[in-house]
């Protein structure tokens, strides 16, 4: 199977079908492995809402703390107590709920770079414009026709030759940083995700005319349109997770996925992630979203420990909680060196909080960037200062950072992709911030 | 244009292999969700109405924005009405203030039962209702789009106890009416006033979100938003001789926080702050900004009565060209296609702007975007609703493709809320539909379930789209039970009951009839066609995906030893499971998938 292209290896498979005679969808046996070996990707994770990132990497102490306090009276992450915030580097300190987070920064795993967002020309405080420009790498242009994890799949060589599973959606709906790439695998949940519902009658523990379904429909969607390489993509995803067992993974011991809480749903889709990135198909970038932080009231005082009443600290929580059992699951593979993910939300918010104990759309924000190979434990960019005139419009976080910038990084240096011109027209990449060790070859097998 | 002729692949299409269908089912696929045979939004009716494509169009399009209303302007439909006055359904006979007694103050009394939610749960079953049935479909595809547009989290704390109200009152009574008013009803709304954080908005550190969501989403949209680092000096304005002339072209970030300002102290009645839980809008002047406020050059003084401040604000936006040109886009995306002509767009926003203050404003605006380029008069316009190249160039939605799909083989379901395990169907057909991610009004973002046809071509919508048809096709079929689709009868009584007329080939062939409502030649309908191979391969193929029955050999009269009909289901033919198993498959193709 080493030599074949995904999309010929499942043509192949159901060519096989008629050819042979019966034998089954897929494989038969386990999960051949792949010939290609490079193996590094990415998981790319958007806080859809607008996060507040002021309050996720809040200042400790120093000049800006006094500010802070008094822009923020009720919300403001503690310094002392059972909700102080858990020291980084300089004066800076990360929300009390993000233990895991702060764990792997104190590891060395996890950078924070503070002050990120849009050129100031192209700063916007509607969510969905700002969205569109995250997810199409395009800030300023709203609308276009592919999102940049698509591009950067399109560079030369990116995608190798034997990937099955290239890039995955996971969740319900492909993200629009992956518009154009008809290839992503969008699944929310290996189980019952095949068209035959009926449970009653089967035929080799499958439902009665499953295979036949699939072989109908694979005929059907054997077109060069969108729509059908989209149908001829959801055969493939119903046969790869039958050839692959996708709905049966056990994650490494301490990664431990929560099961309950708002960020249950997340949990799974990091865990197919996981369970993918494992099995050597190939994938080069995964998408997770996460959305609810649009806190324009009770967003949660400071002083409030109790998850159930404090709804920032438990969305909070619940990304401290995957990402960290995302990493440890990989790192229990000795494959963390292989994952970068990057966290972004479309703004930040107002450092001002509003008479509703919660926050408006802002803009200068935080990434994180998680890996095996990530130079962390330490914070980049520049904050501006809360004090006044420091702020953007007299609101903000000032916007110190192009968030193209960390991208580029991780494109450059991780995934190994020097066309940068591509993934991000028109932006001039000024170099790197030293996220990542940089000479990706040099760096492989880290783990 | 009609188009009745079968041919190569639809050009603007998503699809290489569809075919374009013939005008009518063009026409009866996009307007609602696609024809019911025997009713009247069927291609038989549609055929009825004139003696061109044109004519019918027209004659159709007109018949379809004066649907028939009862006393109080609601819509009546004989066979939807029916349905839901099953006595399962509680509120959708209540008005406001019954809604808010029953389910909001005693929505979950102390060791009472949880009714809170009552509304939304009959609400997100009752669409399927009216979709399937109604024969104002286009009504029902208007509504669809008002919900996408003033999208609310339906179960979201005030939406779920008021939501027939909001569904009833606020999106359809006004769907074909003035838009102003309609704006006023969902300002007036505590669903709203709750779900966008007005209801605490308070000065002096106001709460935008209202505001903006009024500007970015439902009124002028982001496509007049200029962005935040303009003053509202600086923008320019409309040039003389043009709609709206003299207004800012657009809004900027002082808008938003201008119209914030005006929308302090607007509030409901909850209980709180002094106020009585009647989920009445009431004004609460202690949190009110009262100083001078400018937006969209509209200039207020200082103490202007809030009634007429945000009054006036609400005029000025609401009848800005922008927000003329923000629906346009969208009604005509919706209709027409993804990129659709400019010149429909700005036909369809100057008819907004002219009729900003006819109480069918909306009615003349829909009629625009469908009929501009098809009417006498009109100059040609490609690409316009009429023209049947536009075939292929949206795909559906899985609210869409799961309702087409069982209009299509007459499904008799009236979905309902399982109240004392009376229909467990309808739970386990809510179960596998939520899994497209397209539940009905389960879209948290304000800005209303992606209307753009990439957005739901990842693997999971079409995958759990195909299973609850699946699904549906099966359900009911055990011995002694009535199904909710009625495959075998339908075969029985209109390919006909002879096993004799039971081969692949006719079984194939008059199932892509059904299902499509048209063929491509007269003579030998699908016959010929690589869906008909595929589908009658279906039919023929056993479940060892190896064995085939002869395509031309009757089923139940054909090779020895297998002596079953189509309505058995034994080994090894399971020829009921097949039947159903090949409907699904042409209801599961591109042709089907495409509008």
């Amino acid at each position: 199977m080493g030599n074949l292209t995904r999309r010929s290896f499942l043509k192949g498979s159901t060519l096989c079908l008629t050819a042979l005679g019966g034998m089954r969808l897929g494989l038969r046996s386990g999960p051949a492995r792949a010939e290609w070996t490079g193996n590094r990707f990415l998981v790319f994770v958007f806080l859809r809402g607008g996060m507040d990132g002021l309050n996720l990497v809040p200042p400790i102490s120093g000049p800006d703390r006094a500010p802070y306090e008094s822009k923020r009276p009720t919300i403001n992450i503690r310094t002392s107590g059972p909700t102080a915030a858990l020291p980084l580097s300089g004066n800076f300190g990360l929300h009390f709920a993000a233990g895991g987070l702060h764990q792997l920064y104190q590891q060395g795993r996890l950078a924070i770079v503070h002050g990120v967002g849009f050129p100031l020309e192209f700063i916007s405080r509607s969510h969905f414009d700002a969205q569109d420009y995250v997810d199409l790498g395009t800030p300023g242009h709203a609308r276009g026709s592919s999102g940049w994890l698509a591009r950067h799949l399109e560079s030369a060589g990116q995608v190798p030759v034997g990937a099955r599973i290239p890039a995955l959606a996971s969740g319900s709906a492909p993200p629009d940083s992956l518009l154009g790439r008809r290839d992503t695998m969008t699944l929310d949940d290996a189980s019952s995700f095949h068209p035959n519902a009926n449970s009653g009658t089967q035929v080799d523990g499958q439902p009665l005319y499953k295979r036949s379904t699939m072989m109908t429909l694979a005929q059907m969607y054997a077109g060069s349109g969108a729509l059908d390489l989209a149908g001829s993509g959801a055969v493939n995803t119903v046969e790869l997770i039958d050839s692959l067992n996708l709905s049966s993974y056990t994650p490494s011991p301490g990664a431990n996925y929560p099961t309950s809480g708002v960020a249950a749903g997340l949990a799974n889709q990091a865990k197919l992630i996981a369970n993918i990135a494992k099995r050597d198909l190939g994938l080069q970038v995964a998408t997770l979203d996460y959305g609810g932080w649009d806190t324009h009231e009770n967003q949660g005082a400071g002083d409030q420990a109790n998850l159930n009443a404090n709804q920032y600290a438990a969305r909070v929580d619940g990304l401290s909680q995957v990402l960290s059992a995302l990493y440890a699951d990989l790192a229990g593979s000795q494959m963390a060196g292989r994952m970068v993910v990057v966290v972004q939300s479309e703004f930040g918010r107002r450092v001002r909080e509003n008479a509703n104990r919660g926050t408006d759309h802002g803009s200068g924000n935080p990434m994180l960037v998680l890996g095996g190979r990530v130079q962390g434990g330490r914070l980049f960019g520049t904050f501006g200062g809360l004090q006044d005139g420091q702020l953007f419009q007299n609101e903000d976080v000032a916007t110190t950072t192009d968030s193209r910038r960390v991208l580029s990084e991780i494109v450059a240096d991780h995934l190994g992709n020097a066309d940068l011109a591509s993934v991000f027209p028109g932006y001039a990449y000024p170099g790197p911030l030293g996220l990542m060790p940089g000479d990706p070859i040099f760096a492989n097998g880290f783990d | 244009m009609s188009g009745a002729e079968a041919g190569g692949p639809s050009p603007a299409g998503f699809s290489s292999t569809v075919s374009p269908p013939p005008f009518a089912a063009y026409v009866l696929g996009r307007l609602g969700f696609g024809p019911r045979r025997g009713s009247l939004y069927s291609i038989e009716h549609f055929n009825s109405l004139g003696a061109s494509d044109a004519d019918r169009l027209v004659a159709f399009v007109d018949e379809q924005l004066a649907p028939t209303r009862d006393g109080a302007g609601n819509v009546t439909d004989a066979d939807v009405d029916q349905r839901l006055a099953h006595p399962d359904y509680v509120t959708l006979g209540k008005n406001f203030d019954q809604l808010w007694a029953d389910y909001e103050v005693n929505g979950n009394p102390s060791g009472g039962p949880y009714v809170r939610d009552l509304p939304i749960r009959e609400g997100e079953r009752a669409v399927f209702v009216r979709a399937f049935y109604s024969r104002w479909q286009l009504i029902e595809q208007l509504a669809d789009f008002w919900h996408d547009h003033f999208s609310i989290y339906g179960f979201d704390r005030y939406a779920a106890p008021t939501w027939t109200h909001w569904d009833r009152d606020v999106i359809r009574k006004h769907s074909l009416g003035n838009f102003r008013a309609m704006l006023q009803k969902t300002f007036e709304s505590p669903a709203m006033l709750y779900f966008l954080d007005n209801y605490i908005n308070r000065a002096p550190s106001f709460n935008e979100n209202y505001a903006r969501e009024i500007l970015e989403l439902h009124t002028l949209g982001a496509m007049n938003y200029l962005g935040p680092e303009l003053q509202q000096s600086e923008v320019p304005s409309i040039p003389a001789g043009e709609d709206g002339a003299g207004m800012p072209v657009g809004y900027v970030d002082a808008d938003v926080y201008e119209l914030a300002r005006a929308l302090t102290g607007w509030s409901f009645g909850n209980g709180s702050n002094g106020t009585t839980n009647d989920g009445v809008q009431t004004f609460i002047g202690a949190w009110h900004d009262i100083g001078q406020k400018t937006v969209l050059g509209l200039f207020q003084p200082a103490n202007t009565p809030p009634n007429s401040e945000i009054a006036a604000f609400l005029d000025r936006i609401a009848t800005h060209p922008g927000t003329g040109r923000h629906i346009a886009t969208k009604l005509a995306q919706r209709f027409l296609g993804e990129d659709p002509p400019q010149a429909v767009i700005d036909h369809a926003a100057h008819v907004f702007f002219v009729a900003r203050n006819d109480a069918d404003q909306l009615k003349q605006v829909v009629r625009a975007v469908l009929l501009y380029g098809s009417e006498v008069g009109d100059p040609p316009v490609s690409g316009c609703f009429g023209d049947v190249a536009n075939f292929g160039n949206k795909v559906k939605r899985p609210f869409d493709t799961v309702v087409s799909a069982l209009r299509a083989v007459s499904v008799d379901f009236t979905v309902r809320r399982n109240v004392g395990n009376g229909s467990p169907s309808s739970d386990a057909f809510m179960d596998r539909f939520r899994r497209t991610g397209h539940r009905p009004f389960d879209w948290r973002p304000p800005n209303g379930f992606p209307d753009a046809s990439d957005y739901w071509m990842g693997s999971t919508a079409f995958v759990q789209a195909w299973r609850t048809i699946d699904w549906t096709l099966d359900e009911g079929t055990g011995n002694g039970q009535t199904p909710l689709a009625p495959v075998l009868a339908t075969t029985l009584a209109e390919l006909g009951s002879d096993p004799a007329q039971h081969t692949p080939n006719a079984l194939a062939n008059f199932w892509l009839a059904r299902c499509f409502g048209w063929v491509p030649d007269p003579i030998a309908g699908w016959v010929g066609t690589a869906l008909h191979a595929q589908v009658r391969d279906f039919m023929c193929r056993n479940t060892d995906g190896l064995n085939m029955w002869p395509a031309d050999a009757a089923i139940g009269t054909g090779t020895p030893g297998n002596t079953q009909g189509i309505g058995t289901n034994s080994a090894p033919n399971y020829w009921y499971n097949r039947l159903r198993g090949m409907v699904g498959c042409i209801l599961f193709s591109p042709q089907a998938m495409s509008r």
